[in-house]
């Protein structure tokens, strides 16, 4: 009955037909069920979403012109809701491989998936969605899926092979993953992610397998010879696809309206193109690869919210939602808490934005509020008189303000060359030395004129010339005879002017009220892993960390059990710690609500 | 006729005078002119060597089973790891007549290579073999007689399947100690020798001749290892490591892994190591203190063992806690074999300390292997099971000539008392079928394009 339901019996039908011979034969059905469970070991909320906003319920002084009147400014406390669990889904997959004759062969994969977060935490997450995103119609994150608010059903494997002698074709919805590092994305630039399940957080080894975003597409390589083999891709554009608001992992402060649909619009029928050239050269294996895409993930700047709502036409903000932001003080928390400037005026100052804001009075107010510089289209302020101005607007009606105001912004989706190269070697030492089998690899990437968000979600995006690089050690050591050899990694990552999600430095040390200072001399990151299985494989025991160089670690210690040949039990955790200044200069801070256990029980069939 | 002046310690003490010496195989005559005279050892080993009823003196009979009851009468013709599956494991093994007609023994042209190539084969200063100019090996078992461990240890590692190349689809079934079935896989094994090679085109596959072989495994099944693919490049330098690449479906690419860990499982619940493979997965050279233990006659399965009236070649199973522990098997009085020893001195903490190998002098196949754990205890057994794919009047065709292959092997690690047993499938769910010698084999399986297109 599933297999009906999700359309196998039907997939497998087309094959035998086109195969002309039975399913036994030339077909292989593999799957399996797993229910995954992540529990919450962190009093800390997702202040992303409205249900942990630390200000709910909070009252403050109104800094605002209208303070005589309404002297305090509270975010409603009813808001407000707790929860243990981070996940609660359940997930069944399907395989169906097929060879259609001597040189063709058929792949699909239908992945689907309940979550039942919103049934184990009716407070926090009824009704939540985590997995509509605009993109495509039906609010559909990607072409080939069916989704619910709390459901989706997609194929991330749909493709036909060709292979004859050297050549290689692939038709269809795939992904395509490069690159030396795991975890680290230096050259795995081809496919964007989809971080709607477990964000990046599910089993460190399984690195990006479940959330690479796949995407319709055609990739073909060809072995010139036998050291030398060239390979190119063309691929539908296909964004990153985030959680949805207020769903456990989201990303995106929820006092943000954020317009997904029209930047994608934009350049939803355009196609990524790519090429790379492999090749062995005297025991060094070598990688160069250029690809021209759009940058899946996007950058972000504020836009006029004229199609909401509570629209207050012209300008960036919707009022009357309930949800918006209460007070300069969330504002500026919750800026710092985005790597942004609290201060920016931009949404004031620039050009699409200046004929509303001045008909609404604003430089008029920034002078009231002693703004340094209120003239129109250079409204400028310190501390104190954004302070007051923002409070100004979230006074609520009787005191001559809006009220709670909720922020419009759109991400759009750069059109950008990505360069590489990369080098690997199995060294060669005297048995149980260090280099003895230690595998180096190195890779690069460069990318001229990448653009990033503003700081202050400007019009105008951050530029520089990218340079991401990685060293990757890895070796298996055995440091017993009965036990099977130690799985060893140690990667370090350089970023010349992103951190690891891609956010330019500028926006690093970002305090409320303040200006962020930024970060100078690039971001870096090391990871140290390993794997220790138990002599039957039955066990593996994992645990790696991912460091920041300015003060935070993500540790994932976990174990993998697999008592027989239908069932595996999977139990990590993971720990995130920020440490040091909490000046929101490290990946770290802001996800420390995902310190969890997480469980999957799964049956294989 | 029984000639009476080859008393039943006749052999023993014929073997026995051979210990020590370089003495090829044979008692009564030379083995291998023999062969190559006439294909038949009648005249070359005395009766009571080539019959289990005048070996055992008529307590057991050709066609009877070996069971605990009996077992203790035959116990120095078993390795001691099948020793105990019979005694204590309610393990059966049918006796069946000794295989006379050494073609029987070989795939029809390999044995042509052998006799063809017969003296050619020499030992480089590195200890590699060479042909007689020097060039990489030219096919074929380069020691036909071989006299010496490394000289055994040599035939069974240049080629393992003696084709050109192979294809194996395979299922694997892991018993736990309690005898119920643990895990399952679906896998296929390829093979593909680049020298040596004994078909047409001349013994080297061009641009390939600093190389040995490829092999590329790749599993189907269950869903969790499914897409997992690998792939060495095994180099005719017996000193090197192979080279590695591997698609691991969680890292979606192929990746280079290193290749000096060979004495671990390759997915959960195999006891069958990557070492262990044709009894000599390894590069030879990484082993070392290679030594001729003795010669001594052997029960080995190298006939009757293809079940081709099953209509995907699988094997009735029998025996152990569940009754599901061992493969039914077919065993012959092996004439001669002789047994060798080496240690794994490349591979500073392998569990195994030494290995030991059952060598049928008759083709230079193992038809048993022991490795030993450190202290010296009994460690793993791997046992294959060889011979040509007829029963009956079914056949399966390698070209013009009956196939010959292995069919199964047992793989069984005495001291967990886990066990494996891998059938040599006639296909597997996705297309994939056994064969030899087949065209286009590198192209579509041995290269990193193929494995990265294998782990879909």
């Amino acid at each position: 009955m599933i297999k009906k339901i999700l359309g196998i019996s039907t997939l497998a039908t087309l094959g035998a037909t086109l195969s002309g011979n039975s399913l036994a034969d030339n077909w292989r059905y593999t799957g399996m069920i797993r229910q995954e469970i992540a529990v919450r070991t962190t009093d800390d909320g997702n202040i992303n979403n409205q249900q942990a906003n630390p200000f709910n319920g909070q009252t403050l002084a109104n800094n605002g012109l209208g303070k005589a009147v309404v002297p305090t400014l509270t975010r409603p406390a009813n808001l407000s809701a707790d929860n243990d669990f981070n996940q609660f889904a359940t997930r069944i997959e399907l395989n169906l491989d097929g060879k259609l004759s001597e040189t063709w062969s058929a792949h699909f994969k239908v992945r689907g998936i309940i979550d039942e977060i919103g049934d184990v935490e009716k407070n926090a997450f009824k009704g939540r969605n985590t997995y509509e995103q605009p993109f495509f119609s039906s609010n559909r994150g990607a072409p080939f899926e069916i989704t619910s608010k709390s459901s989706m059903v997609d194929l991330p494997k749909a493709y036909l092979d060709y292979n004859n002698g050297p050549l290689w074709l692939r038709f269809g919805n795939q992904q395509i993953a490069w690159g030396e590092a795991l975890f680290f994305r230096v050259s795995d630039t081809v496919n964007g992610l989809d971080l709607r399940r477990h964000l990046t957080f599910g089993v460190g080894a399984e690195e990006y397998s479940d959330s690479r975003v796949p995407s319709l597409g055609i990739r073909g390589s060809y072995r010139a010879n036998e050291n030398w083999e060239i390979e190119a891709f063309t691929q539908r554009f296909q964004p990153t696809i985030l959680p949805g608001e207020n769903s456990p992992y989201n990303l995106v402060p929820s006092q943000f309206i954020v317009d997904e649909k029209t930047g994608f619009d934009d350049v939803k029928n355009k196609w990524n193109f790519g090429g790379r050239i492999s090749g062995n050269v005297g025991g060094y294996g070598l990688k160069a690869f250029a690809v021209r895409r759009y940058n899946p993930d996007g950058v972000y700047k504020w836009t006029p919210s004229n199609a909401y709502p509570g629209s207050i036409n012209g300008t960036t903000f919707v009022m009357g939602t309930g949800v918006g932001v209460y007070s300069a003080a969330e504002w500026m928390r919750y800026a710092a808490h985005s790597r942004l400037n609290g201060l920016a005026t931009t949404q004031v100052n620039e050009a699409p934005f200046i004929a509303a804001t001045t008909a609404l009075g604003v430089p008029g107010l920034a002078k009231l509020c002693n703004a340094p510089s209120y003239a129109v289209g250079n409204v400028q302020v310190d501390t104190a008189s954004m302070n007051c101005l923002l409070d100004t607007f979230f006074t609520p009606a009787a005191g001559g303000g809006v009220g709670d105001l909720r922020g419009t912004i759109r991400r759009d989706f750069p059109h950008e060359s990505v360069l590489g190269f990369s080098i690997n070697r199995v060294f060669e030492g005297e048995p149980d030395s260090l280099m003895d089998q230690l595998i180096g690899r190195f890779e690069l990437s460069y990318t001229p004129n990448k653009k990033f968000t503003e700081t202050s979600l400007s019009q105008t995006y951050i530029e520089h010339n990218e340079t991401v690089f990685a060293f990757i050690f890895e070796k298996y050591h055995k440091f017993s005879s009965d036990f099977p050899a130690t799985y060893f990694v140690a990667q370090w990552m350089h970023r010349s002017h992103s951190d690891i999600f891609g956010r330019a430095l500028e926006r690093m040390n970002a305090v409320p009220g303040y200006y962020p200072t930024g970060q100078t001399g690039g971001a870096d990151y090391f990871v140290l892993a390993f794997q220790q299985p138990s002599p039957t494989l039955e066990w593996r025991f994992d645990a790696s960390v991912l460091t920041d160089f300015h003060g935070g670690y993500l540790m994932q210690p976990g174990v993998r059990w697999k008592p027989n040949k239908a069932y595996q039990v999977d139990l990590y955790a993971n720990i995130l710690k920020s440490y040091g200044a909490q000046t929101n200069r490290n990946f770290v801070q802001g996800l420390e609500n995902a310190n969890e256990v997480f469980a999957r029980f799964t049956y294989a069939f | 006729m029984h000639i009476r002046k080859f008393d039943h310690d006749y052999s023993r003490r014929a073997f026995l005078a051979k210990a020590g010496t370089m003495a090829g195989a044979g008692i009564l005559a030379p083995l291998w002119p023999t062969i190559a005279n006439s294909a038949d050892i009648s005249k070359v080993y005395p009766d009571e060597l080539m019959s289990i009823d005048a070996y055992t003196k008529g307590k057991v009979k050709t066609g009877d089973m070996i069971t605990a009851a009996n077992v203790d009468i035959v116990k120095d013709l078993l390795p001691p790891i099948t020793y105990i599956e019979i005694k204590e494991m309610g393990r059966k093994i049918k006796i069946v007549p000794t295989t006379k007609d050494v073609t029987r023994l070989f795939p029809a042209d390999y044995l042509e290579a052998t006799l063809r190539n017969a003296g050619k084969a020499k030992f480089d200063t590195n200890n590699n073999v060479v042909n007689a100019d020097g060039k990489p090996w030219i096919g074929g078992n380069p020691f036909p007689d071989a006299k010496t461990a490394l000289e055994a240890i040599a035939n069974g590692t240049l080629s393992w399947g003696r084709a050109d190349n192979a294809i194996y689809v395979l299922h694997d079934t892991d018993i736990g100690p309690d005898g119920k079935i643990a895990y399952e896989y679906d896998l296929v094994w390829i093979e593909e020798n680049t020298t040596g090679r004994i078909g047409p085109g001349g013994p080297y596959m061009k641009g390939h001749e600093d190389k040995l072989r490829y092999n590329t495994v790749f599993f189907t099944q269950p869903t969790d290892v499914s897409g997992s693919a690998f792939l060495s490049t095994w180099y005719n330098d017996q000193r090197k490591f192979p080279e590695l690449l591997g698609f691991v479906p969680a890292f979606k690419r192929v990746r280079k892994f290193p290749t000096n860990q060979r004495f671990e499982p390759m997915v959960p619940g195999f006891t069958f190591y990557l070492s262990d493979a044709w009894g000599n997965g390894d590069p030879m050279l990484t082993w070392g203190n290679f030594k001729v233990i003795e010669r001594r006659p052997m029960l080995g399965a190298q006939s009757q063992t293809w079940n081709g009236d099953d209509p995907n070649w699988n094997a009735p199973v029998h025996g152990g806690p569940q009754n599901q522990s061992f493969i039914d098997t077919n065993m012959e009085l092996c004439p001669e074999c002789l047994v060798v020893e080496a240690e794994p001195i490349g591979y500073p903490r392998a569990p195994v300390g030494k290995k030991r190998l059952w060598i049928d002098v008759r083709n230079q196949l193992f038809i048993g292997y022991h490795t030993y754990d450190r202290r010296g205890a009994l460690f793993k057994s791997f046992e294959p099971q060889f011979g040509l794919y007829e029963k009956g009047n079914i056949k399966d065709m390698t070209g013009k000539q009956t196939t010959w292959s292995w069919s199964r092997c047992l793989a069984h690690d005495i001291q967990s008392n886990r066990l494996s047993r891998y059938n040599q499938n006639k296909e597997i769910p996705g297309g994939f079928k056994s064969g030899r010698n087949v065209d286009g084999m590198y192209e579509k399986f041995m290269t990193e394009q193929a494995i990265g297109r294998l782990g879909a």
